[in-house]
């Protein structure tokens, strides 16, 4: 059965309770740390040495780290302070020191009024207790011109197929709220003022079902159900979502991903 | 007779302790933000360097906020419009909207 939508308080703290224990796995995750969507983010962003980055819901500090060597500052943002220390961590010892860590919700962000040149927000926002009221937030804190640019899980416009991601998504992960439509990120920005510019898939590598399940802590139990749920699924769901058995077990499956740069005018 | 004088005397003595604690510990909230800094003291490093607090705000209201250090040399990102305090842990400022209001200090506010 499909949990129900948490409160944003307990959105919140669903969030918290997931992530500060899993710090260190978000800062070695190979899923996290070597998505060839950073090099594209940094790409698509064309940096030029000036500008001042925040990096929303930062995690592990990979968009962060990507960003660095790029901008004049990157200020690193999340909700969970242990996720902030394991970040600092990490980009300490690869030697940048022009990143600052902040402990921040991605819906009231401290930012003042046209200050920041490039907001990233990276396999995050589909945690967002209120998605409209990050992208405003957002939108708020830009500069004239400044960009947006979000990766992330990207719903499907198939009811059928998005239902089917949606579930297998928020069973592993009670934090996931919603992986969101280009068509939703459109009208989120469009609300905001600002302007998509891009709008791309992110073909990633299929989940390798051990380590996704046991970075969040599922039970064998739960990791048992989730995988007999996927095999039980219709063949064209299957199939749409790469699932691999081995041994009657699932050994992968694949979610869908996707990159949204939004400019303000 | 002699016992409930001691008896009193005692209760005196605890009695003025208590005042004498409740004195300090009020002068200290108090005079909190006295020794506070507009830069370093000499040999001290301030974890927030001036840059970052140029993009910082009160997410409430989203204008400036103030670093100041308290008498503990704990530091605190303060908006003096509606006196809301946010800590600054292991140098990391903690930035939400809830802790801003939990350590409030009205007498910060700056009409």
């Amino acid at each position: 059965m499909i949990p129900e939508t948490p409160t944003h308080a307990a959105i919140k703290s669903l969030v918290q309770a997931q992530f500060a224990p899993a710090a260190q796995a978000y800062v070695t995750s190979a899923t996290h740390a070597y998505g060839v969507d950073l090099a594209r983010l940094v790409a698509l962003a064309k940096p030029r040495g000036h500008e001042i980055v925040l990096d929303v819901a930062t995690g592990g500090g990979h968009t962060a780290l990507a960003f660095a060597p790029h901008v004049r500052l990157v200020v690193a943002s999340d909700l969970t302070f242990s996720m902030l220390q394991a970040a600092r961590q990490h980009i300490q010892a690869q030697g940048f020191q022009n990143v600052a860590y902040v402990r921040a919700e991605a819906e009231q962000l401290p930012c003042p009024p046209a200050s920041l040149d490039i907001i990233t927000c990276r396999v995050a926002a589909h945690h967002f207790a209120d998605v409209c009221a990050f992208v405003q937030s957002a939108a708020a804190a830009l500069r004239p011109g400044g960009q947006l640019l979000i990766s992330d899980h990207i719903g499907l416009d198939d009811p059928e197929q998005d239902a089917f991601m949606d579930r297998f998504e928020r069973w592993r992960d009670p934090s996931h709220v919603r992986a969101y439509t280009y068509a939703e990120w459109r009208d989120f920005c469009g609300a905001a003022g600002l302007q998509v510019e891009v709008c791309e898939d992110d073909p990633r590598e299929a989940y390798e079902f051990d380590s996704w399940t046991a970075r969040l802590r599922m039970s064998e139990a739960e990791r048992h159900a989730l995988s007999d749920w996927l095999l039980a699924a219709p063949a064209h769901l299957r199939e749409r979502f790469g699932v691999v058995a081995q041994d009657g077990r699932v050994v992968a499956v694949q979610g869908t991903f996707g990159i949204v740069v939004a400019r303000k005018g | 007779m002699k016992n409930l004088w001691r008896v009193l005397g005692i209760a005196a003595v605890v009695g003025v302790g208590i005042m004498i604690y409740r004195m300090i510990k009020q002068y200290r909230e108090d005079s909190v933000f006295d020794l506070a800094p507009a830069a370093a003291a000499p040999g001290q490093k301030r974890s927030i360097s001036p840059e970052l607090l140029s993009i910082l705000a009160d997410p409430a209201d989203k204008g400036p906020i103030e670093l100041l250090t308290d008498g503990q040399g704990k530091e605190w990102l303060v908006n003096r419009r509606n006196g809301y305090r946010y800590p600054v842990e292991d140098g990391i400022p903690i930035m939400l909207l809830e802790e801003g209001e939990k350590n409030k200090d009205e007498s910060l506010i700056q009409k």
